[in-house]
């Protein structure tokens, strides 16, 4: 398999030093590095506060990472100038969470679908047309939703819409920033189908970002767990959720509750909460939390280490 | 055999849609019973939510109500806004989904807490300030004398999901109702307050009836479960029932659409999707979503008797 995406050392301050205030540096992201791979599904866990959406936007650079590099099909996204980074994003395409606030409502769905081949193929409505219709029925609406607005759809109906803006530039890659998270369960498992029955068609990657164990578990090939800001561990999903070798990834997976009665437990506590990026722990972040916590803990970050460059993880006293 | 603490006998809940009255709740009974966690669970807009509002008849007048929701000797439904006032936060009590929009956010932690003590107890401010404390340690908020004094927006969406409750268990209610209490929340922060509320209601003795959608929670903290589709109640019954032989269609295939975080397999959804309430099919609800089919389901099926009961022609018993 080729590497589609190769993400390295992607970090991000945000900060402010005006005059007669005090400086402040907030590190969203820090030191993050991945691939993805052609047709691969990779996927982004963590609490809120974690940094996910913040890689989601530094990979396509609606954030200006403050270092580090993303590398897309050999191209270096971070170095290039306007007009080439435009052409570029036209094969990157993201899907929000809120279907609701990610369409233009005074916009019908024609409209919409038809603004990206505008802007980037300088294709006119009419002559969309015929894309538009067949990439409605892609994603499995009716060729007569062009002619009306988000209003008149669904939760489930207008993320399948978002779904048909993000293909109809035909991209590479598209990332799925919460992308079911508000759908009931029933519409979340037409949509989830709905997504791989694209990829297996077009051999088209995700970067898929969702605090669901459970979606991962089911639609996703490897994932990266994200903790204040960094990978703590990351590797092939299956493997990573049966054996984690993080306390965090153990704590996560343990927190999400399992449909089935037989495996009814108290579902094992992590103490407090995330803490804040802008006052970080010393040492490794997790240690205020980690039931595994030594010394070395609270004196040294632990680095992103493994066996294999699939399964890695940053701890000073792994899970056996 | 302990006698129910609620009893909702055939409650209908009707919204004039164009001029015609739509019955968005179609005519559901269910117990209470004492110091147990009943889970309502349903996809959006099968009526879950007014179900819990209306028995504490929180609904707007616009609505129009039928049946029963006998709480002791009293109907709720047929209770002046007065008497009702009595009851609503001191004997029956609710919590919400998103804990930022029903905090008030120009009072301080205490003063929400203190302030039902002082309308339903008639406890001083002092007084009342003081027992807020003591419930602040009870929901398990460190450093609880320094909380008192906070805003909501001081805190994280956790501790302000754990403010909720403690105001809901201020005045000691017999029921909590709690409508999608953790959806808004991180898992690992749904977890602490899912384990809070089971301690609280052991601790207390308290009934608690929990209105969410996710199926992974009720399977965790349920003791009895109540299936809704569509405004009407589908199956009922012990959550080991429910979740190691469902019967109902809808309740069968809602199960098969849940991924799971500890095994993969092939999701398969419920094509379709819940009717709006002006649409209703005749007969059975689910009955177009249905992959199985009986000559009688443009009848609408009722609820078969036992501890556990379906509304399906096609399982035996129904009736």
């Amino acid at each position: 398999m080729n590497d589609l995406l190769v993400v390295e050392g992607l970090g991000k301050t945000f900060g402010s030093k005006k005059f007669m205030q005090a400086e402040y540096a907030v590190t969203a992201l820090r030191d993050v590095s991945f691939t993805i791979g052609e047709g691969e599904t990779v996927g982004v866990v963590g609490e809120s506060g974690c940094g996910k959406s913040t890689l989601a936007r530094c990979v396509l650079d609606l954030i200006t990472p403050t270092t580090g590099s993303v590398l897309f099909d050999d191209t270096d996204l971070t170095a290039l100038d306007a007009k080439s980074k435009r052409e570029m994003r036209s094969r990157i395409q993201m899907i929000f969470q809120d279907p609701y606030s990610s369409l233009n409502g005074k916009r019908t769905i024609g409209k919409t679908l038809a603004e990206p081949l505008w802007v980037h193929e300088g294709v006119r409505f009419k002559d969309a047309l015929p894309r538009i219709h067949a990439v409605l029925k892609e994603v499995g609406m009716p060729i007569s939703a062009a002619d009306k607005y988000p209003h008149e759809f669904s939760g489930g109906q207008r993320q399948r819409i978002a779904i048909a803006r993000a293909l109809i530039l035909e991209p590479d890659l598209v990332i799925a920033d919460e992308a079911v998270s508000a759908l009931d369960v029933s519409v979340q498992a037409q949509v989830l189908l709905l997504m791989r029955g694209i990829q297996k068609e077009r051999g088209l990657s995700y970067l898929f970002i969702t605090h669901d164990l459970g979606v991962v578990r089911n639609f996703c090939d490897r994932v990266l767990v994200m903790y204040l800001g960094s990978v703590v561990e990351s590797g092939p999903v299956a493997e990573l959720l049966t054996n984690p070798k993080h306390p965090y990834t153990k704590s996560l997976r343990d927190a999400a509750p399992i449909p089935d009665v037989s495996k009814r437990q108290s579902l094992a506590l992590l103490e407090g909460e995330i803490p804040s990026p802008a006052n970080p722990p010393s040492g490794c972040a997790f240690h205020p939390r980690c039931p595994r916590a030594t010394d070395i803990c609270r004196k040294e970050a632990p680095k992103l280490e493994g066996t294999t460059d699939q399964r890695m993880f940053a701890c000073h006293n792994p899970e056996p | 055999m302990t006698s129910p603490l609620m009893q909702i006998e055939d409650l209908s809940i009707s919204f004039k849609i164009d001029d015609e009255w739509c019955r968005a709740v179609n005519g559901i009974s269910f117990d209470i019973m004492p110091n147990e966690t009943l889970c309502i669970v349903g996809e959006s807009g099968c009526g879950k939510s007014i179900t819990a509002m209306s028995l504490m008849k929180l609904l707007p007048d616009s609505a129009k109500l039928g049946g029963s929701v006998m709480f002791g000797e009293r109907n709720m439904l047929s209770l002046s806004e007065r008497e009702l006032e009595d009851v609503r936060g001191s004997r029956i009590a609710m919590i919400f989904q998103e804990p930022m929009t029903s905090l008030n956010p120009v009072l301080t932690v205490g003063e929400q807490i203190a302030e039902p003590l002082v309308l339903h107890k008639g406890m001083s401010w002092s007084a009342a300030r003081r027992e807020a404390r003591n419930l602040l340690d009870l929901v398990r908020i460190p450093d609880a004398q320094k909380r008192l004094g906070q805003y909501p927006h001081e805190l994280s969406g956790g501790m302000r999901q754990r403010v909720m409750i403690a105001i809901g268990l201020a005045c000691r209610p017999e029921i909590l109702i709690a409508d999608e209490p953790t959806t808004a929340l991180d898992v690992t922060i749904q977890a602490q307050v899912l384990a809070l509320l089971e301690d609280i209601r052991k601790e207390q003795g308290l009934s608690i009836v929990m209105i969410t959608h996710d199926l992974g929670v009720v399977a965790n903290v349920a003791d009895r479960v109540a299936v809704m589709y569509a405004g009407e109640m589908v199956e009922t019954g012990p959550v080991e029932a429910i979740f190691d032989a469902p019967s109902h269609p809808y309740t069968q295939a809602l199960l098969r659409t849940v991924p799971r975080a500890d095994a993969a397999f092939e999701l398969s959804p419920i094509s379709g999707q819940v009717p709006p309430i002006q649409a209703m099919p005749d007969g059975c609800r689910f009955s177009p979503r249905c992959a199985e089919e009986h000559r009688a389901c443009r009848v609408t099926p009722k609820l078969s008797p036992g501890p556990h009961s379906v509304a399906c022609w096609a399982r035996e018993g129904a009736a």
